[in-house]
């Protein structure tokens, strides 16, 4: 069994909703592609690039609603 | 060897330190590469893992650091050219892999029984196996062994990682931390906890301007409980009437006030209120009477002070000129007398004065000119017959005295005529001054007659020339005043009222405030609402699931990792230990086993373990990787399709004993398994040599050259 | 939460401290669930905080209150939510509140929860629909009624009174 199936195998035993499976799976999916490509930094690299955009949406949000506020 | 893929041959050229090609033919089940460092030994087996793997042997994914930078061809080559022919059973694969590219054929590809493919995915799934777990399980480096010794745990933990074929699922787990998702959500809590801080100390400020605005209106009289909306509009009512009624009374009118349902409504109320109340208070009769009183009072006294001093002035003047007359009369009579009296009398005086001036002039002369002579005692000649005199001092002395009488006589006459001169010069002097008092007196005059008419006008009446105009005005003052005395208890009253209506406008404001503020604190709260802070909580809960999965995936990989571990870990167990009991042959500790928690390696007596590094020496440490890797290799030989292991330099640190110990080992791997092995010492080649009974081939490496690259032999 | 609510949580941690402060939470909580016509018990089996059942519905809930923005689960946590699942079979969860004008009940599942420190918001990735949001809307009312009885509680006896108001409650059924 490779690395990538025993992962997929232990999330499986812990998360029994299929849509959230899927996501994970495919998140897996690009973790080892990246790691094939270029090993720790690329993986670390891809997951920035995935958290980054909702932190600058989440930053963008929070700016407008101290405007609101007026704070 | 049937089931597993054994190296028949392999052709190598510019290959690293191979520049022409050499061709080594490996059916034996044992195949010696012997020969001085760097003779080109590693760079033949390292052919074998490009041949598999291409230029992935190179990668950082492998996690062998010497591999980075490394170049494949050989400086003096024109083609990094490896051909291989592996067997397993009757299936033949062949292998090319070439680092040029040549018209007609690909750079790399295979032949399995005669089929030929360019995909390498293919290939890894003929053999079986991967190239993280090539070196984890069929060659040995010795960056592993040495990995091993080293008292750094991460440094021990990467080397057992590779051995156990783990380095890939270690290496994702580092790549999630380095990604430092945590301290993105730290960041996001901290900022999401800002709002609510500002949120906070917003409401906070707000409450004690409530509290204070409270206690305001709590001394005015308001209670707590009438801060809300509840009796707001009963109080606007009272208001509405206070007002009508004071104008009514007054006899004034104030604009309809507005309507007060609503606390909104209410304000508004208040503030026209305000200024119809401002207006009442401007327009009350009582109050402008008073002011029109006091303006005249004003007015009146104004006028009484200039009359008094415009009266003062006149009698000041009448009175200067009346002591003058007194003392010396008018100026009719004062012309009379210098011309009379004073005028003669000094003629006279002047006239004595002239007369003895004579004299006395020649005696004065006659003085000069005596006491100008430089001999007093001789005979002088006169100065009027230029005859000799006897006695010039006798002269002298007699002149003087006659000087002296003349004097005498001069006194009072002088001080006569200066008399009659000062006295005339006074006179004179007073003539002045009463015709300009007479000027004076005219004018005054004339002031006040033409400001009699500006009194009669503020008293409204005509003040008769017999009548005392100050004390006309006085009375009129009087009966202004006595008015006034009347007005003020009105106007007290009535602004009373009006203070009363105020106080009430004013306890409703302040319970407008405190409505206002609490209005603005609930607002503030509902901010939950809006849909700004929905989008904030909406990204939030992504961040949140995105790192959820993240973790869930760190966890999933931490688990698989460690059930990995302990899994190969415990199926190796046995032959990792009996291989090390051969290999170390200790009577201290004679077993070996890895934690498959802390993955320290321990040395084990019975029940007793202690970590192998407080009492292995380096050489006992070598024969623990090489337990490991051996032990490991025989537990994974059915994970994979490889039928060979690769030894490089195996008996690094180890003393006689244990190479032997070594070569009794090699001789215990089962026959299925073809043994490659590189050395550079010459007591492990010649132990190999003469005790293992495996079938060999042996290849000497020469010493390497430039020109011709690496050089072995068969022999 | 409402800020009268939160005014009044504040100033009963305050006053009594954050360790009776989660207990009287508890209570206030089990009170919620008995208000939504759950049965209720304490510390039935497996020292588990909570046991709320209704026909069908069981969950077993270990409560956590914090004014930071992470929790901290023990084991002891962990296993017996797992026992109770594996005994009795329901859901198994955490119910977390923190002190904060922004914040509510999280009632969550426990599921891939492991010991350790961990953060508010991870709760939130897995709350329980609709039980939360119906705590939530009937939580401030139970603050309002009984939060200044357990205000005015003398040091130490503030859980007992937060007790006497969960077993009246519970009687009242």
């Amino acid at each position: 069994m490779t690395n990538k199936e025993k992962i997929i195998e232990e999330l499986g035993k812990n998360i029994k909703d299929i849509e959230e499976q899927k996501l994970l799976h495919s998140i897996c999916d690009e973790i080892f592609e990246e790691y094939d490509k270029g090993s720790s930094k690329a993986v670390s690299e891809l997951l920035q690039g995935k958290i980054n955009p909702l932190k600058n949406k989440f930053d963008d949000a929070h700016t407008r609603l101290l405007k609101k506020m007026g704070l | 060897m049937a089931d597993r893929w054994i190296l028949k041959e392999i052709t190598i050229r510019g290959f690293r330190g191979f520049l022409k090609p050499k061709t080594f033919s490996t059916s034996e089940p044992f195949i010696l590469f012997d020969g001085p460092q760097c003779s080109g030994k590693s760079s033949t087996l390292v052919a074998i893992e490009w041949g598999l793997f291409g230029d992935e042997i190179t990668r950082k994914a492998i996690g062998i650091d010497e591999r980075r930078g490394w170049k494949i061809r050989n400086t003096n080559a024109d083609e990094a050219r490896v051909e291989m022919v592996l067997q397993k059973g009757q299936d033949i694969l062949k292998i090319v892999r070439s680092d040029k590219k040549r018209k007609g054929t690909s750079k790399f590809y295979f032949e399995l029984n005669g089929d030929q493919d360019t995909d390498e995915g293919k290939l890894r799934a003929a053999v079986g196996i991967q190239p993280k777990d090539y070196f984890s399980s069929v060659h040995l480096h010795q960056e592993i062994i040495r990995g091993l010794l080293t008292e750094e745990p991460r440094i021990r933990r990467d080397s057992l990682d590779r051995l156990l074929g783990l380095s890939e699922l270690r290496n994702i787990i580092d790549g999630i931390k380095l990604a430092k998702i945590s301290e993105i959500l730290k960041d996001v809590d901290n900022k999401f906890g800002l709002i609510e801080t500002k949120l906070n100390a917003v409401i906070t400020s707000k409450r004690n301007d409530i509290q204070k605005v409270k206690e305001t209106g709590i001394q005015k009289g308001l209670t707590p409980n009438d801060f809300s909306e509840t009796g707001t509009g009963q109080m606007c009512e009272t208001v509405k009437i206070a007002l009508v009624n004071f104008a009514n009374q007054a006899g004034l009118t104030i604009s309809d006030l507005p309507l007060a349902l609503t606390v909104d409504e209410q304000q508004i109320f208040a503030s026209s209120a305000k200024q119809s109340l401002r207006k009442l208070r401007d327009e009350q009769p009582d109050l402008k009477r008073q002011k029109e009183l006091l303006e005249k009072q004003s007015q009146l006294q104004r006028l009484q002070q200039t009359c008094k001093e415009l009266l003062d002035e006149l009698q000041n003047l009448q009175q200067e000129r009346k002591r003058i007359h007194e003392t010396d009369g008018d100026q009719e009579k004062m012309r009379s007398r210098i011309l009379n009296e004073l005028k003669p009398e000094l003629e006279d005086a002047k006239n004595r004065r002239n007369e003895i001036n004579k004299r006395a002039g020649t005696i004065e002369e006659a003085i000069k000119y005596f006491e100008a002579i430089k001999t007093p005692n001789e005979r002088q000649p006169c100065p009027v017959c230029e005859k000799p005199i006897d006695d010039v001092m006798h002269l002298e002395l007699h002149l003087n005295e006659l000087r002296a009488s003349l004097d005498e006589d001069l006194v009072p006459i002088r001080k006569e005529i200066e008399k009659y001169e000062v006295e005339i010069k006074r006179l004179e002097d007073l003539i002045k001054s009463l015709n300009d008092l007479d000027k004076k007196i005219t004018a005054q005059s004339k002031v006040l007659i033409e400001h009699k008419p500006i009194t009669e006008t503020a008293i409204g009446r005509e003040i008769k020339d017999t009548e005392d105009s100050i004390v006309v005005i006085g009375g009129e003052i009087n009966k202004i005043q006595e008015v006034l005395k009347k007005l003020e208890t009105a106007v007290k009253e009535s602004n009373q009222k009006l203070n009363a209506i105020e106080d009430d406008i004013f306890k409703l404001e302040q319970i407008f405030k405190v409505l206002v503020l609490e209005a603005e604190i609930d607002d503030l709260l509902k901010i939950r609402e809006a849909d700004e802070y929905k989008e904030v909580e909406n990204s939030k809960s992504e961040l949140e699931k995105f790192a959820d999965d993240i973790g869930l995936i760190n966890q999933a990989v931490e688990t698989a990792l460690q059930a990995s571990a302990k899994a190969k870990l415990e199926a190796a167990k046995e032959n990792i230990t009996k291989m090390f009991r051969t290999l170390a042959n200790r009577s201290d500790f004679p077993d070996l086993e890895i934690d498959p928690d802390s993955f320290e390696i321990l040395a084990v007596k019975a029940s007793e373990k202690v970590p192998a590094l407080s009492i292995f020496n380096t050489g006992d440490l070598n024969c623990a990787g090489l337990s490991v890797f051996l032990g490991l290799g025989a537990a994974q030989e059915l994970s994979h399709n490889i039928g060979f292991i690769i030894l490089d330099d195996p008996s690094q640190n180890l003393d006689d004993t244990h190479k032997e110990n070594l070569v009794s080992l090699l001789n215990s791997i089962p026959d299925d398994k073809q043994i490659l092995v590189s050395t550079s010492e010459s007591g492990l080649r010649d132990l190999i040599l003469t005790k293992v009974i495996k079938k060999k081939t042996r290849y000497k490496f020469d010493l390497w050259s430039d020109k011709e690259g690496a050089q072995p032999k068969e022999v | 939460m409402e800020a009268i609510v939160f005014e009044t949580l504040r100033r009963i941690r305050d006053k009594h401290g954050p360790s009776e402060f989660g207990k009287i939470a508890q209570k206030l909580l089990a009170i919620a669930f008995s208000r939504l016509c759950f049965e209720v018990k304490e510390r039935s089996i497996q020292d588990v905080d909570i046991e709320a059942v209704k026909d069908d519905l069981k969950y077993w809930l270990e409560v956590k209150t914090t004014d930071k923005d992470e929790v901290v689960i023990e084991e002891k946590d962990v296993n017996g939510l797992r026992q109770c699942e594996l005994l009795h079979g329901g859901v198994t969860g955490y119910a977390v509140l923190k002190i904060s004008l922004l914040s509510d009940w999280i009632i969550a599942l426990s599921g891939n929860i492991k010991p350790g420190t961990v953060r508010i918001g991870r709760f939130s990735t897995r709350k329980i629909l609709p039980l939360q949001d119906d705590v939530n809307k009937l939580f401030p009312s139970i603050v309002k009624e009984f939060g200044n009885q357990v205000l005015s509680a003398t040091k130490g006896k503030a859980q007992f009174v937060a007790d006497r108001l969960l077993k009246e409650q519970i009687n009242k059924k």
